[in-house]
């Protein structure tokens, strides 16, 4: 014979403990069917606000119950459902972002004659540093990404982007070239890329709808890369005044 | 020491260009992340009266959600797919080929343009020219995209539908690689030929590239559903370390072979070209024999089963607003497609395994639920 005895749900964890759950239903099985309505009716306003008006004896249960909150609950307060001009502008930041990182990669080439002639290596050697920089950069990439969703993609992309500036000082001062290449792996090592940015876009768009900003997002990653010796074009014939 | 100040300035457009970028990032981007947003409403709830709210954070201490091996495991698995995944790595390694073409272009192009006597500044803006390939790649994935939301909404229950038609408008653009590299190798002997010749070429490659990087990731993404952080991790990985390390042999390769004929830059794009050829018939393989592939995939395996379990719904025809990204949730403790899934723990219910805590702060009544974390 089935178990006839009133029950609150079929899936008791999402709401209450187990030790709960078979206290009420020790207590519920006493009662009288008509009770049944509106003990439902208590449960669910418990759920809501913590108390259960007109039942009495079911007050103290859920006190303890420290309840998950889900993403069904709160949906309208996350990233996804932001604003269309927010998440594009958040998303035209980390395009920003993205094209600072690539440049960083690509500009390197344009110093290259002036590296040689400084610390008396040869071109070749002075391409090095870019190619640490790159190799890096591309382990870099894949181990900022699990901390960001840990801690938030906020301070793991400040702390990334306040370290690669922080290594391009002592690759600007170097008093010789190891000093360069170990700044330059650094740098490459500390930038967050390519996994942080699509991460982020993966917290404002469902998987299934965010096509355009993933095109949004790789046009910055490949432009990033030939702004570098555009830019570096005209401060190599520029800026050698002094 | 001309050119050593020039040097030294272009770090120090790299540390404005940072800086700016930092601070504007700082004061004006909130945090996203889905679970850090989730405690920070918990904490406001409960501060509005609501007791029992407690964010995915705050339940479970932060030694017990991540463990160093966790973290090992997690940098591994972009590798791990890199090597075991053959989706993942022909299209990283074409994906990766594209992308250190460009950056052997920005080592080479002096040597080419040097010919037609171009100056310093006229070489790095004939970067330009890829630029401008990338803008119509872009432009032109605009209506594609729509083609394809508008394939998966009309055949929900065509498989390759919903996974391979991403690749469709690749299998248009991929040969722009071989086309734009053999077209740019026999253009570029200097005068009489004009640069524009070459120029064209390069922007067909840029087209190449961009829709290389989108298309792929497009499709790792939506084949494998929570792994595809690092499916795409393998994909930016492989674009990355190829540059890096084609950066330094790039030179001597365009200057040494076939020296003594003159045609060394012509003969260094056609080997370029030959390789591109073989990796770009792999994206029509990919088409075609991508649902058996994934089939034999442990991870986009996963993704498929919790399918099945949902009713065999795909997430286009997923009637609600939580699509993809709840499914996600499910296979894996965070919330989004992210590091921590592991394909070897197939569970189910979030819900039933961490929700409660007994009264006198002991974990769960349930044993599952700190595997649901930690796992």
């Amino acid at each position: 014979m089935p178990d006839t005895r009133p029950r609150f749900a079929e899936e008791p964890a999402e709401v209450m403990n187990a030790r709960d759950l078979e206290r009420a239903n020790e207590k519920l099985g006493e009662k009288t069917e008509e009770d049944l309505s509106s003990r439902s009716e208590t449960l669910d306003a418990r759920a809501s606000d913590g108390r259960a008006p007109g039942g009495g004896d079911l007050e103290k249960l859920g006190t303890y119950d420290k309840r998950e909150i889900t993403e069904d609950d709160c949906y309208d307060e996350l990233g996804f459902c932001f604003p269309a001009w927010k998440k594009w502008y958040i998303l035209s930041v980390i395009f920003i972002v993205q094209v600072s990182m690539n440049f960083n990669t690509s500009l390197y080439s344009n110093a290259l004659g002036g590296i040689s002639e400084q610390f008396h290596v040869s071109e070749q050697a002075a391409r090095v540093g870019a190619a640490i920089f790159l190799v890096f950069y591309a382990f870099g990439c894949e181990l900022w990404a699990p901390w960001s969703e840990e801690f938030g993609r906020w301070p793991v992309l400040q702390l990334s982007l306040a370290l690669v500036n922080i290594w391009q000082i002592p690759v600007a001062l170097a008093p010789n070239f190891a000093t360069v290449l170990v700044c330059r792996a650094l740098g490459g090592l500390s930038s967050a890329g390519g996994s942080v940015t699509l991460g982020m876009i993966a917290d404002m768009w469902e998987a299934d709808k965010q096509q355009y900003a993933v095109a949004y997002v790789v046009f910055s990653s490949v432009g990033g890369s030939i702004l570098g010796p555009i830019v570096g074009g005209f401060s190599e014939a520029y800026l050698s005044w002094q | 020491m001309t050119n050593a100040d020039g040097a030294r300035w272009s770090i120090w457009i790299q540390l404005i260009f940072g800086g700016f970028v930092q601070l504007l990032h700082f004061f004006t981007v909130p945090e996203t992340r889905t679970t850090i947003m989730m405690n920070k409403i918990a904490k406001r709830r409960r501060k509005q009266g609501n007791p029992n709210i407690w964010g995915p954070d705050e339940l479970v201490p932060f030694k017990d959600r991540f463990s160093a091996k966790e973290i090992l495991v997690t940098w591994i698995r972009p590798f791990k797919m890199f090597l075991t995944e053959p989706i993942v790595l022909v299209l990283s390694l074409l994906s990766g080929f594209s992308d250190a073409l460009i950056f052997m272009f920005i080592q080479s192009f002096s040597l080419v343009y040097k010919q037609w006597g171009f100056s310093v500044v006229d070489v790095g803006l004939s970067f330009l020219s890829i630029g401008v390939g990338y803008l119509v790649a872009w432009i032109a994935f605009i209506p594609a995209i729509r083609r394809n939301i508008k394939e998966r909404q009309a055949r929900p229950e065509d498989e390759r539908a919903q996974y391979e038609s991403r690749l469709w408008f690749l299998l248009y653009t991929a040969p722009c690689l071989p086309i734009g590299l053999i077209g740019f190798a026999w253009t570029i002997q200097g005068p009489p030929i004009h640069w524009i010749g070459s120029m064209i070429f390069a922007a067909i490659v840029g087209i190449a590239n961009y829709s290389i990087y989108m298309a792929t990731i497009d499709y790792m993404i939506c084949a494998y559903g929570p792994y595809s952080a690092s499916a795409t991790g393998g994909n930016g990985w492989s674009r990355d370390f190829l540059a890096g390390v084609l950066t330094v042999p790039a030179t001597p390769f365009f200057t040494n072979i076939g020296k003594s004929s003159g045609r060394n830059l012509e003969y260094a794009c056609t080997i370029l070209f030959c390789i591109s050829f073989v990796l770009v018939t792999a994206v029509y393989v990919i088409y075609w024999k991508g649902p058996a592939l994934r089939a034999r995939s442990p991870f986009a395996q996963q993704l498929a089963q919790a399918k099945t379990e949902d009713g065999g719904r795909r997430p286009s025809t997923v009637g609600n607003v939580y699509g993809g990204g709840r499914r996600a949730s499910e296979s894996c403790p965070c919330h989004k497609r992210c590091y921590h899934a592991d394909p070897s723990q197939v569970r189910r219910p979030r819900r039933a395994a961490r929700t409660a805590r007994d009264p006198k702060g002991a974990r769960t009544a349930s044993p599952s639920a700190s595997s649901a974390r930690t796992a």
